[in-house]
């Protein structure tokens, strides 16, 4: 049963030998709908794709020095991936190729490979180091993180929480909850149908760009990095915006700017009703610019 | 109440923390079991911590500090069920056996892992309602306080959850 | 009592919630029913085991930074623009005294001063600040033993957005010391705090597999 899964892993290990090392290796399997599908690889590239199928189907691209390529599971779940060369400091990346059922409920690890994950509508976490995320897709939710990695995702999603130190991470689409954490690098959310979301940077550039639920709660904190809030002119939340050494641009409303902080810093606040929206922007020493959405 | 409440009522993180580290296990396990998944159990359990931080002015010490943290245990598990609008567990595996409580892992018995992993499984509201009444010993009517449904209901979810179980561990 | 009503009643049955004369209906049944007291016997071990079921499990990690992280101060946050209108001197020197014997009050404070002056110069250290401090030092014990299974650049790209957070918390620091009653600064301070710990509680689980 279960207990058996950790075995069949390991009697997977034991089989690389007679395989060639260079030609794509196939490994599949039927599995459940929502079963539990994990990847590792450390370097080279991870697709994942959804397909019709109660099936997974792996091809693997292993080079020489690459390391071993492990297959093991059951119905309810797989492990698959690239077991690294022992004591290696470098090696080669691998191509891993997945099909998965939609519903499929995936986690990726890798340090520099690429992933790219699409169709896929079960939830998916997704972790690199210097690698880039890509997600496409209608994922039940998305956690992505990466350390310098760059996370690309354009989904229609309930919840998605991107994080990174020094990657670039743009969010584009349909989701309800986000939360999006940098330090150093920029992060960029343009989406719609938001109700919750919090964003936050130290030096990195935060922009957003949204249309939002009435009743939301939104929230973006920087330290010196500038956050830009674009938002449609029909908005009417209760708006507030403290910059304590830095600047507040206000072109959204005719509300002014005040001086604030013994003349150090500006604030602004705006808006608000019934169902209003609570947005609020704050920074150390970056500026805070609020403005209308362009159309394109 | 005791000395650390009442300083940790007063704003003093490390009363706090050992408040946290008396009653984390308890708290752990219950969401463990609830969300039937150790990463989302970790979120809920740091969720009820803060909750109970935010509200400790509301603790009047009429009953126990641990079942006032069990209750806000338990609204926070379903209130962030009901949130997601989630039926099932995340990414973990409810059956990878890596996430299962790791004392019931550790017994030889394995009827106690099929029953840990057959609860995970439970659709979650007789999931619940089976945590509350076989496992603590909470009664319907304080299940209904706990959780906001009627008490005719978790008798209902208490009968199909202790069914779907049977059925599960007799297969 | 057929088979049906009786499955129906077994749960208040085993719990002894039945009217005597139900109850003895039912154990009649059981009598004759080598079915009923199979499925009996599954439910009433069932129960049991339920009740064996540890209720006390330590989470596979320590929880307590992740939690310390988002402990905020327990007061209703204030509106920025209400504490930036111009204050008289002397109540901008009422405000940092009562700030000062605030801090001397509670347990972890380092204030240095003694004497009443409005002291913008003293560091002033909250209680909060203390705790973070701590579970970072967890964190960051805990990196070094991991820092030699990590690949350099990672080590270097970590580093370097350390370095950045410790800048801003330095700075945060400073103009809170100038301003300790300042709800958002103090909110960016700890966003700060729990943005270091977050990126090295991230770090740390970042090993090879």
């Amino acid at each position: 049963m279960r207990r058996h899964f950790i075995a069949s892993l390991l009697l997977a290990c034991a089989m690389p030998a007679a395989l060639s090392a260079q030609a794509p290796l196939r490994r599949g399997r039927s599995i459940a709908p929502d079963a539990a599908v994990r990847i590792f690889n450390l370097a080279g590239t991870i697709r994942v794709t959804a397909w019709e199928r109660d099936s997974i189907d792996v091809t693997a691209v292993v080079p020489e020095g690459a390391g071993e390529f492990l297959f093991g599971g059951g119905s309810a779940g797989v492990k698959l991936g690239i077991s690294p060369p022992p004591a290696a400091e470098t090696f080669p990346g691998s191509l891993l190729e997945v099909k998965v059922p939609a519903r499929a409920r995936v986690w990726v690890k890798t340090e520099s490979a690429e992933v790219l994950v699409s169709g896929l509508t079960g939830p998916l976490d997704l972790s690199s180091v210097s690698g880039r995320i890509v997600v496409t897709g209608s994922p039940s939710e998305l956690a992505a993180e990466s350390m310098d990695g760059g996370i690309d995702v354009r989904v229609t999603s309930p919840l998605v929480r991107l994080k990174t130190a020094g990657g670039t991470i743009v969010l584009r689409g349909q989701v309800e909850d986000a939360t999006i954490s940098t330090v150093s690098g920029a992060a960029t959310a343009v989406v719609t149908g938001l109700a919750r979301s919090r964003m936050e940077a130290v030096s990195g550039h935060l922009t957003f760009d949204a249309e939002l639920l009435p009743g939301g709660n939104y929230s973006l904190e920087s330290h010196s990095g500038d956050i830009d809030i674009r938002l449609p002119t029909t908005f009417n939340g209760a708006v507030d915006l403290t910059a304590m050494e830095g600047r507040v641009v206000n072109t959204l409303t005719r509300s002014p700017v005040h001086s604030s902080n013994r003349g150090r810093g500006e604030t602004a606040s705006f808006g608000g009703g019934a169902a209003a929206s609570d947005l609020v922007a704050r920074t150390f020493k970056g500026t805070i610019s609020i403005g209308a959405q362009t159309k394109p | 109440m005791t000395d650390s409440i009442q300083r940790a009522r007063q704003g003093d993180p490390d009363a706090f923390r050992e408040l946290y580290e008396g009653h984390v296990g308890r708290i752990y396990a219950l969401c463990l079991r609830l969300a039937g998944d150790a990463a989302l159990a970790e979120e809920l359990t740091q969720d009820t911590f803060v909750r109970a931080w935010e509200r400790l002015s509301s603790f009047r010490g009429d009953s126990a500090f641990g079942t006032w943290l069990f209750r806000i245990a338990v609204n926070v598990a379903l209130a962030e069920r009901r949130g997601r609008g989630r039926r099932e567990a995340r990414v973990a595996l409810a059956a990878d056996p890596d996430l299962l409580p790791s004392a019931a892992r550790a017994e030889h018995h394995g009827d106690r892992m099929d029953l840990e992993q057959a609860i995970a499984g439970l659709p979650p509201g007789a999931r619940a309602v089976f945590l509350l009444y076989d496992v603590e010993g909470y009664q319907h009517n304080e299940i209904a306080e706990l959780t906001g449904i009627a008490e005719g209901t978790s008798k209902t979810q208490l009968f199909r959850a202790r069914r779907l179980l049977r059925e599960a561990l007799t297969r | 009592m057929t088979c049906d009503q009786f499955d129906l009643l077994l749960d208040d049955y085993l719990e002894q919630k039945l009217d005597p004369d139900v109850a003895s209906e039912a154990a009649s049944h059981l009598a004759t029913c080598a079915a009923c007291r199979v499925r009996t016997g599954e439910l009433r071990a069932l129960l049991e085991a339920a009740t064996t079921l540890p209720r006390d499990i330590q989470p596979p990690r320590n929880l307590w930074p992740g939690i310390a992280a988002q402990l905020a101060p327990r007061s209703s946050r204030t509106l920025a623009w209400t504490r930036w209108a111009p204050l008289a001197v002397a109540a901008t020197a009422l405000i940092a005294v009562t700030a000062l014997l605030t801090a001397r009050m509670t347990r972890h404070d380092t204030v240095v001063a003694t004497g009443p002056a409005p002291a913008t110069a003293h560091p002033v250290t909250f209680d909060a600040d203390r705790e973070y401090a701590l579970a970072t030092e967890d964190l960051e014990r805990l990196l070094a033993e991991r820092r030699a299974q990590m690949a350099p650049a990672t080590v270097a790209v970590l580093e370097r957005n350390l370095a950045l957070i410790d800048a801003a918390i330095a700075e945060s620091r400073t103009a809170l010391a100038a301003d300790p009653a300042n709800a958002d600064l103090r909110a960016l301070l700890w966003g700060a705090h729990r943005q270091k710990l977050e990126l090295l509680e991230r770090a740390t689980r970042l090993t090879r597999s």
